[in-house]
């Protein structure tokens, strides 16, 4: 037993950053089939090397067609020796750092159990979702038939019981099984990926053809070297059009891009071109982009040249100019004066897109994204069209209404919850599961956690797992003309910026407040005369103001999502009222009285509307107390529903999430529902009970995994009518069935959730609560209700599956596993030195643009296809 | 590092005041010309000593984009002190404190310390807003005042430690209930809780000894 304290100490404590020291691992493996014993050598970067992906290797060198367990030979400090199981990375890694001198010797055995995943990947490529397909992305081979997946490896992990002495390791296993697997001697074993390039194109050919059969294949393309000029235009077809479009995206996610290649392929990654184009017509398709950009540019360039300053133009340029000043300086592309051409360039595209883009407008960040795009493309129009396309899909990021981000927070909290409960558990007891610390993360899509040339490589790869989705860009959402800009009054609907909306209803409705606000947003509007000029020089413009802000803004739309489906149709009935009346003085002091967010917690749970609030919706700073919050959407959806309906919509299950992912148009137009109801409660205050209903639970913190949570239920005897349904509340699908049963005979009841952890802002919330109880209004009874105790003991409880890739990350399932990743690969740390919310904070603040992006990369992709396997096997 | 408190600061103010800057010299004791844009929030720590007790500052600095503010005013709650930042070569920023003291009020305990600080001092040549209307801004709305060059480290220490010295004196007056973390304010692990020091000699300060 001394081996195994051994190893568990090592791999416990060292697997995520120790570097390992060795270039390459020499292994040999053995193999006993049909009594015959055999052997494979061959050699593996230990930096590169998952468990998965050895055990695909092993699985191919011995031609395994079954499951099969791998020991591995350790001596002890006594020179000992035993056989010890690996069935995870972590006993990989301790195998590597105990054991693997002069050799890592490995005992394969067979399990004999036949395997279904092969079915389970045909079914799945049958269906409709276009991100590529898991089966391409799971590349480890290892075919698990068991819970033997990611999550069970974590899960022994974290137990503590992290040796290979866990829960599976018997002796027995140990015991050498002869295998009824016929094995293939003459299969070739070039292992070395890194070297064989060749063998990996034949790899990649022969994946394309047997489609159905690539679990064989796939994990030795994990290591593959960077996308090169030759593998490329073996993607296109002789006109140049690009035939292989998955393909293509494959070889990139696993390997990335050679640098010299990026200006090419990030078009196609970006989904920047129209389907079927050949080289000659992608070539005229941007030269006409481009130019379509220099029209958009030069109106307000040559407008403000002109003399005839716009607020709006103002406005804009005011705040992209501080911003470009500061972005990615550090690069010798950016360097030097501030009127450093690129800088320019950086600052045309960004304010270009802000003015041609009104809902979105432009946001800090915006210039981390949109600077290496101009880097690689090194041509300004380019850089444009891209930034486009790559804002087309993260915009909502920046959108006001926090409901983006709060998804994503939610599910990276989730996430946590569901790899490393240990771990999440002890950022609680920190008070630190708000994870806030990560939202630059979630911004900027990791942009930048890693060296400028890393974050390339990430982006490209996070971008090849992207569903492929050939388009011709739109450059604009409305033109922007001098005219327009001009024509454009300060509506006062436009008051209603979706942010406006939200301090209205966030910080209180009294009549006061919201003329505060509009009082605010009229309040700078004067232009200061002497700046016509455009230059990039700070000075020249910095007393031009952040002050027309206010009014610029009002122009914005208060959503952007005008182009919503179906469901939101019926919706319209909702919106005969103006928005804008939220902030009318009498409408807002007959609210009820909205709470402000008190707290971080409330803000991070703005994601997690498990029980349905339409407050939640409404703001941004709001928030949607949930607790699993992967349903999220879908609960908003029901309650919705339910609400449009008029009748009860019970959410069937907590846990059935993955049949109806929320595409991203649904999330928008379930910002756009909110905002029905918004409207509708200031219409009339017979709904206001109602919707106050849904506005309420949605301020109080809910976290049904927080172990010492006082949970209140509210009841429902005074909710008006029975459009208020328990879907919302659904407890996460984590929670027991009993929970969830419990609130179906309770259907009518919120479940709401009070945190009362001993964390700093405890007061804050638990003073939510009382002021709850000070209006007065009903949802006061709720709080003095006693407390479910299936929330409690399901506190600690991991969720118990997550939410399918559709909706995982608000579409961005892979951004998920490189943030749990960094979390993972630091958690021994932070628990090590007890770091406290702001040490671990300041701890990965720290770690900006030092993260190893192939230690990342590596350990991301591996958790992905884990967990692609078990949606797949769930399927 | 064992500390007899530890208060939590926010930063706070329009974007490109700043913020960072402050924190980074206060923190680090450094100016970087060229700061990162803050993207959110960004964290800092230090250990001071005000009259001889060693006082560990959690400073939290936030992006001042509008669009970041719904997540800054969560920070609000929470913090025992609040440097609100204008730029003095800037003449908006300094027109806009009183938006962020509004929404400083409304969302933070009603203690909470507010410094105002007009940074950029050493810009003098293109100064927009005099040292008079900080000062009388200040006065009009109870809040401390100081000019302070992130560039030069001019008045930096100070800011920061002024700000933990009004707040060790109203724990001293019992003003904040220092049990209560929701105040931002922290007793340290060997620090008695009953007992909040009584002042020795008037709280006296010496720069922090390196950060934390």
């Amino acid at each position: 037993m001394s081996i195994s304290s051994r190893s568990s100490s090592i791999s416990h404590s060292q697997f995520s950053n120790y570097p390992y020291q060795q270039d390459a691992v020499r292994v040999i493996a053995q193999h006993c089939a049909g009594g015959q014993e055999q052997h494979r050598r061959f050699s593996v970067d230990p930096q590169l090397t998952s468990f998965d992906i050895l055990k695909n290797l092993i699985g191919r060198a011995f031609d395994m067609k079954g499951d099969f367990a791998i020991n591995y030979r350790a001596v002890d400090d006594y020179g000992g020796e035993a056989y010890l199981p690996m069935v995870s990375d972590w006993d990989l890694s301790a195998a590597f750092l105990s054991a693997s001198d002069p050799d890592l010797q490995l005992v394969v055995e067979g399990k004999n159990i036949p395997l279904d995943v092969e079915d389970g990947s045909g079914d799945y490529e049958e269906e409709q979702w276009d991100m590529i397909k898991s089966d391409e992305m799971i590349s480890s081979a290892s075919p698990l038939t068991d819970s033997q997946d990611a999550k069970s490896q974590y899960s022994q992990k974290t137990d503590g019981n992290t040796s290979g002495f866990s829960s599976q390791s018997s002796l027995s296993m140990i015991s050498r099984v002869s295998s009824a697997v016929s094995n293939n001697p003459q299969y070739p074993i070039s292992f070395n990926a890194k070297l064989n390039t060749a063998g990996l194109f034949n790899a990649m050919e022969k994946l394309v053809q047997k489609a159905k059969n690539l679990y064989d294949d796939l994990s030795v393309v994990t290591s593959r070297p960077p996308l090169s000029d030759v593998e490329f235009r073996n993607y296109l077809d002789t006109g140049g059009t690009l035939c292989k479009p998955r393909e293509l995206r494959f070889a990139c996610y696993h390997g990335g891009i050679e640098p010299s290649l990026r200006k090419v392929v990030w078009k196609h990654l970006l989904n920047v071109y129209p389907d079927g184009l050949t080289g000659n017509q992608r070539m005229d398709y941007i030269r006409n982009k481009s130019k379509d950009y220099f029209d958009l540019r030069d109106v307000w360039k040559s407008a403000f040249q002109n003399g005839q300053i716009n607020e709006e133009v103002l406005y804009v340029s005011n705040m992209v100019r501080k911003d470009v000043l500061r972005t990615d300086r550090h690069l010798k592309f950016f360097a030097g004066q501030d009127d450093n051409l690129n800088i320019a360039s950086l600052f045309n595209i960004l304010t270009t897109y802000a003015l041609n883009h009104p809902t979105t407008g432009y946001c800090q960040g915006m210039s981390d994204l949109a600077s290496p795009l101009l880097f690689i493309m090194g041509d300004e129009a380019q850089a444009y069209i891209c930034f486009c396309s790559l804002m087309d899909r993260i915009k909502p990021n920046f959108s006001t209404d926090g409901l983006a981000m709060s998804l994503k927070f939610a599910h990276l909290a989730e996430g946590l919850a569901y790899y490393d409960q240990q771990f999440w558990l002890y950022l609680k007891s920190m008070g630190a599961d708000d994870l806030l610390f990560c939202y630059r993360w979630l911004l900027l899509e990791l942009k930048r956690e890693f060296a400028f040339e890393d974050a390339l490589k990430m982006m490209e790869v996070m971008w090849a797992s992207l569903p492929y989705k050939p388009q011709d860009v739109p450059l604009y959402e409305v033109k922007f003309t001098h005219l327009n800009a001009h024509a454009m009054p300060i509506p006062i609907p436009s008051l209603t910026s979706s942010y406006s909306k939200v301090c209205a209803i966030r910080r209180s409705s009294t009549a006061l407040n919201a003329l505060d606000i509009r009082k605010r947003r009229y309040s700078h509007k004067k232009i200061k005369g002497n700046s016509t000029n455009l230059s990039l020089d700070e000075n020249s413009l910095s007393s031009l103001s952040t002050s027309s802000a206010a009014s610029v803004r009002s122009h914005r739309k208060p959503f952007y999502s005008l182009d919503e489906s179906t469901e939101l149709i019926s919706s319209s009935e909702f919106l005969s009222t103006s928005p804008f009346e939220i902030l009318s003085p009498e409408m807002s002091q007959d609210m009820p009285k909205p709470k402000m967010i008190k707290n971080l917690k409330e803000f991070w749970m703005i994601g997690r509307p498990k029980s349905f609030s339409s407050a939640a919706d409404i703001s941004p700073t709001t928030s949607f107390p949930t607790s699993t919050a992967s349903s999220t959407y879908e609960s908003i959806k029901n309650a919705y529903d339910t609400d449009l309906n008029g009748q009860v919509f019970l959410d069937d299950s907590g846990g059935s999430r993955s049949d109806e992912g929320t595409t991203p148009t649904e999330q928008c137009s379930l910002a756009d529902s909110t905002k029905t109801y918004q409207d509708s409660s200031s219409i009339s205050n017979i709904q206001s009970e109602t919707t106050e209903k849904n506005l309420i639970p949605s301020e109080i913190p809910i976290s049904n995994r927080d172990s010492e949570l006082s949970t209140s239920t509210e009841s429902a005897s005074k909710i008006s009518g029975d459009r208020m349904t328990a879907t919302s509340l659904n407890p996460a699908s984590s929670s027991s069935s009993s929970a969830i049963d419990n609130s179906r005979e309770t259907s009518e009841l919120n479940y709401s959730y009070r945190n009362n952890v001993n964390r700093c802002d405890v007061e804050g919330v638990s003073q939510g609560g009382e002021s709850e109880h000070d209006s007065g209004h009903c949802l006061s009874e709720s709080f003095e209700n006693s407390v479910e105790p299936e929330f409690q003991t399901g506190a600690t409880r991991q969720p118990a599956k997550m939410p399918n890739p559709e909706t995982l990350g608000g579409g961005n399932p892979f951004l998920m596993f490189l943030c749990l990743t960094l979390l993972l690969q630091h958690r021994d740390h932070i628990m090590k030195n007890r770091m406290d919310y702001n040490e671990t904070a300041m701890y990965f603040d720290k770690m900006i643009r030092k993260h190893n992006v192939s230690k990342v990369l590596a350990h991301a992709r591996q958790m992905y296809s884990n967990y692609l396997k078990q949606n797949v096997s769930h399927a | 590092m064992s500390y007899a408190y530890l208060f939590k600061y926010i930063i706070i103010g329009d974007t490109g005041v700043g913020k960072s800057c402050l924190l980074l010299q206060f923190t680090d004791k450094r100016f970087q010309p060229v700061h990162d844009l803050t993207i959110g929030v960004e964290f800092g720590a230090r250990m001071i000593t005000i009259d001889g007790k060693q006082i560990k500052l959690q400073i939290w600095d936030t992006a001042g984009q509008e669009a970041f503010r719904s997540i800054t005013r969560s920070y609000y709650r929470g913090a025992a002190g609040a440097l609100l930042v204008y730029d003095i070569t800037r003449r908006d920023t300094f027109n806009h404190l009183t938006t962020w003291l509004e929404d400083a009020r409304q969302h933070s305990n009603s203690n909470m310390v507010i410094m105002l600080i007009g940074n950029k001092s050493d810009l003098e040549s293109r100064r927009e807003v005099k040292k008079e209307e900080g000062e009388v801004f200040a006065r009009e709305h109870g809040l401390i005042f100081m000019e302070t060059s992130a560039k030069t480290a001019a008045n930096v220490e100070e800011a920061f430690i002024n700000t933990a010295k009004e707040i060790y004196e109203k724990i001293q007056e019992g003003v904040f209930d220092i049990n209560n973390e929701a105040n931002g304010i922290k007793i340290g692990p060997q620090h008695s809780p009953t007992s909040p020091s009584s002042p020795s000699g008037g709280p006296g300060s010496s720069p922090g000894s390196g950060c934390c």
